[in-house]
């Protein structure tokens, strides 16, 4: 969804929210009438809780899911400063950063990423996002930070499986099952450099 | 009596509502980690419950009426 879309959806969102309450208050508050017995508060009521507040609510929510994917979002929480800081330098030759800067990935690169593909996919990002946000205001993390399990390699055989460059490589074509079953790691000593730095992690502790 | 109590509802209703929508409203000018949970749960929970207690409202005054 592009900003300008997005753009759209919030003005929609607090003009309809703006006016519901409007209509709350005009109909509760300031005709004071009752309401038993006013057949117009009723219907005034009804449209607002039934017809404008849920479309509210769903609107707000399909906004809140798609703009929960940027980077940006992502760098709201401070504990995920430091591994931005390295996806926006220009001189980072790590994998992330590699992919952000040469837009290999065109937008949400982080949500790209760290969400599975297929069905279920977004759903188990959301639902890991939420243990985030947990884990950040109430139970606590510890550092350095950890991917929790391990990094499922179809999310990077997704793009570059198909691709030639990909096939061609020995290494690639001797590993293939161990890779597609996760038992060998695309990141490694000898084969691609980290994603982040191991070091992003002690942007928590600086003060910025 | 009980058309007092039932109006009491409506209004608490109303109180309910507008809190959950003003959660919206924050949400969308400034989403944060803490705001988007605060307004898909909390948010979404209060304007629930408004809408229940319409609804409450409403079948008892049918009952009352006699149409249900």
């Amino acid at each position: 969804m592009h900003g300008t879309e997005l753009g759209l959806i919030k003005s929609v969102i607090v003009v309809l929210s703006v006016a519901t309450i409007i209509l709350v208050v005009y109909s509760v508050f300031i005709r004071k009438k009752n309401f038993i017995e006013d057949t117009n508060s009723k219907w005034l009521l009804f449209i607002g809780f039934f017809l404008l507040s849920p479309l509210v609510y769903f609107l707000n929510y399909g906004k809140a899911l798609e703009q929960s994917k940027t980077v940006d979002f992502c760098n709201s929480c401070h504990v995920m400063n430091g591994y931005i800081e390295d996806l926006k330098n220009p001189d980072s030759e790590h994998i992330a950063a590699l992919h952000y800067h040469y837009r290999w990935i065109s937008d949400n690169q982080c949500y790209q990423c760290h969400s599975e593909y297929g069905l279920f996919g977004t759903f188990k990002a959301k639902m890991s996002g939420i243990g985030h946000i947990m884990s950040y205001y109430v139970v606590g993390y510890e550092t350095p930070l950890k991917l929790k399990g391990t990094y499922n390699n179809q999310i990077c055989l997704h793009c570059h499986g198909p691709v030639e460059e990909y096939q061609d490589v020995s290494e690639h074509e001797e590993y293939q099952q161990d890779i597609e079953l996760n038992k060998q790691s695309c990141f490694g000593a000898e084969c691609h450099v980290s994603p982040h730095p191991e070091d992003a992690w002690k942007g928590i502790d600086d003060g910025e | 009596m009980e058309n007092r109590k039932l109006n009491r509802l409506i209004a608490l209703a109303g109180i309910l509502n507008i809190i959950g929508l003003l959660s919206i409203v924050l949400t969308a000018l400034k989403l944060t980690p803490i705001t988007l949970i605060v307004s898909l749960t909390f948010g979404g929970v209060l304007i629930g419950l408004a809408l229940v207690l319409y609804l409450y409202v409403v079948i008892k005054d049918l009952k009352a009426r006699k149409v249900l």
